[in-house]
């Protein structure tokens, strides 16, 4: 009985003391701010959780100035879409953004969805004969089909040329070793750079019909995975005739 | 490919075909008529800018169809809309034109068109320049919320009780649209509801600018601001005071928190119901100016000048004392307790007492330090529920309650009992407490041999004792100030917290640092004094700490 009682007094006097260096540590650290979060980091913090493009900080960053604000700006808008992960970035994703089209305002929008998995140089390509396959970019191996819901830019359609597929990643040494800060700011050095050095040449892109089309085109649909319904409906694809033929256009379905 | 074997069955899976047909697109979602997703399914559908902004013409079909927006076409607010491509570029979607979705009960088209208008008059309204940044807007705020099914019991039992007479078409839908709109979903949290409005108003480049000061950083001083820290559901924030739409510069009567409206805004249901008029009368921004700024300003530093001149002498003193108590039991070390004479320094009414007030100290310290704790790098370690639910007011204030009752039966035995009255005399401080002290230090420091003979109650077990009596006055009356806080202008509260806050640290720290000493830490003691639960201490004892009073020890113990 008594050992218990005792006892009783060493639980409180434990208790009391670590409770007492909390408060002292805490009345110090308020004593003199350190260590303390300013409010704005603590907003930080706590907006890294709404969206998850804070654990990777992507270039699209920049343009946004927080992930609220960006998926404030559009009602469909969903940062996850617009992000790309490092792994998966191509070289071209050092300068440009993943929506580089913006001249030709009817086909823009088309032209940048089919970024999301075709690569750039697979388009803009100096017209050697390949075949053309899917490629995970991330495990650097030929696919065998374009498998639903992967990442942006993870598989990505390549041209084959010679057993090489044509896709050069952000983590290429001789890339990035060359594109220096004063490069990218250089634009005419850049552009420059861009077609003699990677020789995409950027004039001499495909077109839709290179693909979209009934006749034989660029692409082998069976090899790339696709049933013959879909390679159907993909080459006779109505989309490209809104620019190039029709005055009226009917939505079809499907 | 089996033919149908007759007419008439034929006919019946022909109408059960049809019949299912039916009733499965009755779900209440409306079908893509004008087929926009043909295009804009795709992801990275969209372009950016010369600016380098970005234009995502991306829609997540089943995002949106679940979403509060979902059973509208897409030419029901992209209504210049007409052809494809879509030239000229489609103008940004106006908010308040009427969708024909009407309102059941007036008939009237529904129209965000009320709620723009009071935004338009508030201080976050259209201003002169076109889209001016630091006008929000409704897409400043709002996104499209996807309808967070939030379990209702209540309607639950609405949906069972009318599924008896109505038919499902369309009433579950009914039912969701009840209760988003009765606040039964969970999108603004507390958390969005702080970070929405920060997003701006800790925006570097617009405070100092716009804002006259940072007054998000400001709210975090306050009460509430530290709840919200901890994840506090309760507590308010930014529109739960200045309202979401209505929002207007304080010195506007429209404002909720204009000084004719405060009250009010402040008494809802949920806070401080029943608070007075006067209560409101402070800042919740901590923004006081005058002699109230200047009031808080000194108990602040008043404190942690007297924190740390007291705690700091106390540690001192502790820490030379213990120098020489260590030498001193080196050369005389204590004989065994069998062969000790003890005698009675504190009896029965006295210990338990001394129980109950260390029992609900400790309580009090616990329950309250939490509320010190800084939002250092990651608070998470301390669980929200703690700090976020009512238990930790109400265990503060139970130990408080049995503190203050212990309290008021000390005062009532040492005024009306003769063993109380003698000790009362005996705790009051005298000349010879003052020459103990400057002789104990000098002999601490080796100035001198032979330490001083002191009285029953020696000038460490007074100062103690005062210490503790001053702390038990400031923390009672404060603490009844904030748990009264209805009654009176919010300042005085924020006074009191301020010095309970305060008092709270100077009391722990002296009591670790001294009495701790005195009865735990001091070689000879440790690791602990058995006073307080046998009673008793020894003749050693006696002669060194009250050799002045050796005489008022007249109780022996006999086993």
């Amino acid at each position: 009985m008594r050992r218990r009682f005792f006892a009783l007094g060493y639980v409180f006097f434990i208790l009391l003391t670590v409770t007492g260096l909390i408060m002292a540590f805490s009345f110090f650290q308020r004593l003199t701010n350190s260590n303390i979060v300013n409010t704005s980091e603590l907003i930080d913090r706590a907006m890294s959780d709404t969206a998850s493009i804070k654990a990777d900080p992507a270039f699209v960053i920049e343009n946004i100035q927080n992930d609220l604000s960006a998926s404030l700006d559009n009602f469909h808008f969903y940062p996850e879409v617009n992000f790309v992960k490092k792994a998966h970035r191509s070289n071209c994703l050092t300068c440009h953004t993943p929506m580089p089209h913006n001249k030709n305002t009817g086909t823009r929008a088309f032209l940048n969805m089919h970024g999301g998995f075709i690569a750039c140089g697979t388009c803009h390509s100096d017209g050697a004969k390949g075949s053309y396959q899917w490629y995970d970019v991330e495990r650097k191996t030929l696919a065998t089909s374009l498998v639903a819901d992967v990442p942006l830019m993870a598989i990505q359609m390549v041209k084959v040329v010679a057993g090489k597929p044509g896709y050069v990643g952000q983590n290429n040494p001789k890339s990035v070793a060359q594109l220096t800060a004063d490069v990218i700011n250089d634009s005419k050095q850049a552009d420059a750079l861009c077609k003699t050095e990677f020789r995409n040449k950027l004039e001499q892109a495909l077109n839709c019909d290179n693909c979209h089309s009934s006749k034989a085109g660029l692409l082998n649909w069976k090899k790339l995975g696709y049933t013959p319904e879909r390679a159907d409906k993909l080459a006779t694809l109505s989309i490209p005739n809104v620019f190039q033929k029709y005055d009226e256009f009917y939505i079809p379905s499907f | 490919m089996k033919v149908i074997m007759n007419r008439n069955l034929e006919k019946t899976l022909i109408r059960i075909i049809l019949l299912s047909m039916a009733l499965l697109l009755t779900t209440g979602v409306y079908a893509d008529e004008e087929n926009c997703m043909s295009c804009h399914q795709y992801k990275l559908f969209g372009r950016m800018d010369e600016n380098g902004d970005f234009h995502n013409y991306f829609v997540d079909e089943s995002a949106f169809q679940n979403s509060v927006h979902g059973r509208l076409s897409c030419s029901a607010c992209h209504s210049d809309v007409t052809n494809i491509p879509h030239l000229p570029q489609p103008k940004a979607v106006d908010c308040t034109q009427a969708c024909h979705l009407e309102d059941p009960f007036s008939g009237t088209p529904f129209s965000h068109q009320p709620v723009a208008e009071k935004l338009a008059a508030s201080v976050h309204g259209k201003s002169d320049v076109d889209s001016d940044p630091f006008k929000p807007g409704c897409k400043g705020c709002h996104l499209n919320p996807q309808k967070i099914h939030v379990e209702s019991e209540v309607f639950a039992e609405i949906n069972e009780t009318c599924l008896k007479c109505h038919q499902p078409n369309g009433l579950d839908y009914a039912i969701q649209h009840m209760e988003f709109h009765s606040g039964n979903n969970d999108f603004w949290t507390q958390k969005r509801k702080m970070l929405i409005c920060a997003n701006c108003h800790t925006n570097e480049d617009m405070v100092g600018d716009i804002f006259k000061d940072d007054m998000v950083a400001s709210f975090m001083d306050t009460y509430h601001g530290v709840g919200f820290t901890f994840g506090d559901e309760r507590l308010p924030v930014c529109s739960d005071c200045h309202d979401y739409h209505s929002v207007f510069v304080a010195t506007d009567v429209r404002s909720t928190v204009h000084p004719l409206q405060v009250g009010k805004t402040c008494s809802g249901v949920g806070c401080h119901e029943g608070a007075r008029e006067t209560f409101a009368l402070g800042s919740m921004h901590n923004r006081y100016e005058g002699w109230q700024a200047q009031t808080l300003r000194w108990i602040k530093y008043g404190y942690f000048f007297l924190i740390t001149g007291v705690i700091g002498f106390m540690l001192l003193h502790s820490f030379l004392d213990f120098i020489r108590a260590r030498a001193e039991l080196k050369k005389h070390p204590l004989p065994p307790r069998e062969e000790v004479r003890f005698f009675l320094r504190l009896n029965k009414a006295e210990r338990i007492s001394h129980i109950l007030v260390f029992v609900s100290f400790t309580g009090l310290a616990l329950s309250g330090s939490l509320l010190w704790i800084p939002p250092i790098n990651d608070v998470s370690w301390i669980p929200s529920w703690l700090f976020a639910s009512e238990l930790r007011q109400w265990i503060h204030r139970f130990f408080a309650i049995v503190s203050t009752v212990v309290s008021v039966y000390h005062i009532g035995y040492a005024l009306f009992t003769a063993r109380g009255r003698r000790q009362l005399w005996l705790m009051v401080p005298k000349l010879v407490d003052a020459t103990n002290m400057v002789h104990n230090i000098g002999y601490l420091l080796h100035l001198r041999k032979e330490p001083p003979k002191m009285p029953y109650f020696n000038y460490m077990e007074k100062m103690e004792y005062l210490a503790f009596a001053w702390g038990s006055v400031v923390m009672t009356a404060t603490g009844l100030i904030m748990w009264l806080e209805h009654l009176g202008p919010v300042f005085w509260v924020d006074v009191a917290r301020l010095l309970h806050s305060l008092e709270a640290i100077l009391a722990v720290l002296a009591i670790i640092v001294w009495h701790f000493y005195l009865v735990h830490w001091r070689p000879g003691k440790f690791p602990m004094s058995r006073t307080w639960a046998t009673g008793y201490i020894s003749e050693h004892e006696v002669e060194e700490e009250h050799g002045l009073d050796v005489d008022e020890f007249t109780e022996e113990y006999h086993a």
